[in-house]
């Protein structure tokens, strides 16, 4: 027999047997008459047994563990209904349940998607939808509709959304071209899908906003309640972005639609160009910089001012150009309200040095 | 020592016992019971997901998705033998087809790749001597073959029977059995040098 430190093999048998809890009673009873008689034996078994059993597991800190539940109870729902409403055709639609709306909308917390759709997507594309009802907001205004089942839509300046006249698929689909505010009737048989360019959002009832610009770099996506799924329509088969509350997609446009650099394997399938990251969760949705146009407010928090200008733009309908480029980069922070595009510039230039020429439409920034 | 140890297979046995009491009241449409079975698996299926997948975010997505399908399909859980098997199976096997649907490769054999990552203590109150060991047997540990390491993972922090373990990952009791033997061997001999440097060993092997 071998020292004391090597183990026998009998004794390996008998103490992995007995740590993972697979030992008989024979067995745990011959292991111990071993180790009483071979305390260097003895002693590796305790190191190992104390081993063993020091194994605190982590695991998802509650706050995670409540989202990744809560959507993953929303979208077994969502797929079940699916599928018995394919096996059962027959059945009529449900009827979107008023209480639980009234409930839902006194709890109205909102929910934002801000994506892209390019111009020419409605030139170009196979639009799927005919007989298409269209809603324009033009620049400098804002209107609201009710969709035939009861969702209202808050719509933007410069912004189109396109719609089916009887609304009465499987599925309610509308194409935005622009900016919107949705909140949903929820109908778990019947899905809710806004169409952009870029992606797709799958709505699994709940309120949220839509930016689709084409002029705009970022595609941008916020929740502060419910679930919503977005896919891409480029990479349809690449796993889908699931949002939860309080969560803000940015798809930076470039990066979003480049093809992979990888033209083999494993990264084929993944999408890029895109983050995920969390909202303050204690602002309201009037004071919150992605939903404060529905309240009339312009709000602007840390952008620079070629950005808060294309803002301006459509808020105001007015051009603005810049003559200086480090007067554009500017970093600004602030809320209009009632102001004016003179009034809003006026407060700009006391807390940021530049000047400004108004003709008409037109407005020149210089330094 | 004998209470203990009483203790210890009391407590399996009633965990057991509970998860399958799980399984029926999801399959009744429980959601706190679907909600138990969330946190009793879903860090451990994301980590076993992980050690397939080698991606943190797509190994939740899995799980994630694992756990729909169950929700889904709930009404069909009754009828799984074992809920803690089953759903380690469908997490490998949602984890292989992301794998090959990435890969586009024919996985014959998944388990000789796939190497684990296994959990480190950080325990602070350990004391000192004990702690010098802690990190040489988790050295060691890491340093097993793959499959062994994966095997001794699953019992010893999953707390898995060799039973379960077998029908996971698709290998025979025996298998399980000639690992954990293989993993404790190995253990051994790498804590040889440390035990090496306690003068007293040093005698007796003299």
């Amino acid at each position: 027999m071998k020292g004391h430190l090597m183990l026998n093999e009998r004794l390996a048998i008998l103490l992995s047997r007995k740590l993972s809890g697979e030992a008989t009673l024979e067995e745990e009873k011959e292991l111990q008459e071993w180790l009483l008689a071979h305390p260097g034996d003895e002693f590796f078994a305790s190191l190992l047994q104390e081993y063993w059993n020091n194994n605190h597991q982590h695991s998802f800190v509650k706050e995670q563990a409540d989202r990744h539940f809560k959507a993953i109870l929303e979208i077994a729902e969502e797929e079940k209904n699916n599928i018995q409403e394919a096996s059962v055709s027959v059945v009529p639609p449900v009827q979107p349940r008023r209480k639980l709306f009234v409930l839902q909308m006194a709890a109205a917390v909102l929910a934002i998607v801000l994506g892209i759709a390019i111009f020419y997507y409605f030139r170009n594309s196979t639009n799927p939808v005919i007989h298409a009802n269209e809603v324009t907001a033009t620049k400098g205004s804002k209107t609201r509709i009710e969709l035939p089942d009861g969702t209202k839509v808050w719509i933007n300046s410069d912004s189109r959304l396109t719609y089916n006249h009887d609304f009465n698929g499987k599925t309610r689909e509308v194409v935005l071209d622009g900016e919107a505010f949705f909140d949903v009737v929820k109908d778990p048989n019947r899905p809710f899908i806004v169409h952009t360019n870029l992606i797709d959002i799958r709505v699994l009832g709940t309120a949220f906003n839509v930016k689709s610009y084409e002029q705009d770099e970022n595609v941008e996506t916020t929740l502060i309640r419910g679930l919503i799924e977005v896919s891409s329509k480029i990479k349809p088969s690449s796993p889908k972005i699931h949002l939860v509350a309080n969560e803000k997609l940015v798809i930076t446009k470039n990066e979003f639609t480049a093809p992979d650099v990888h033209s083999l394997g494993d990264e084929e399938n993944k999408l890029s160009g895109f983050t995920v990251t969390a909202l303050p969760s204690h602002i309201s949705d009037s004071v919150l910089a992605e939903t404060s146009w529905m309240y009339n407010r312009l709000i602007f928090d840390g952008e620079s001012f070629k950005e808060v200008a294309v803002k301006m733009e459509r808020w105001y309908n007015v051009k603005i150009h810049f003559t200086n480029a480090q007067v554009a980069n500017y970093r600004l922070r602030g809320v209009f309200e009632k102001e004016t595009a003179e009034e809003a510039l006026k407060a700009l230039q006391t807390i940021a040095s530049f000047s400004y020429k108004i003709n008409v439409n037109e407005i020149e920034i210089s330094k | 020592m004998s209470n203990s140890e009483r203790k210890i297979i009391f407590g399996a046995a009633a965990t057991a016992t509970s998860l399958q009491d799980c399984r029926d009241r999801v399959a009744l449409g429980d959601t706190k019971a679907f909600r138990f079975l969330f946190d009793h698996f879903a860090e451990k299926l994301t980590r076993f997901a992980y050690a397939i997948i080698k991606d943190e975010d797509e190994a939740i997505l899995i799980m994630d998705e694992v756990f729909v399908k169950v929700w889904k399909n709930r009404q069909s859980i009754a009828t799984v033998e074992n809920i803690t098997s089953y759903l380690y199976k469908a997490t490998k096997n949602t984890a292989l087809n992301h794998l090959s649907k990435k890969a586009k490769d024919n996985i014959a054999q998944p388990f000789d790749f796939i190497d684990i990552y296994v959990e480190a203590n950080d325990n602070p109150e350990q004391n000192m001597i004990f702690s010098e060991t802690y990190h040489k047997i988790q050295t060691a540990v890491e340093e097993l073959p793959p499959k062994c390491k994966m095997v001794f993972k699953l019992v010893r922090e999953d707390g898995l029977r060799y039973k379960e373990v077998a029908d996971i990952l698709n290998i025979s009791v025996k298998t399980v059995d000639a690992q954990m033997v293989l993993a404790v061997k190995k253990i051994s001999e790498k804590l040889q040098n440390h035990f090496e440097a306690f003068p007293r060993k040093k005698v007796k092997k003299n």
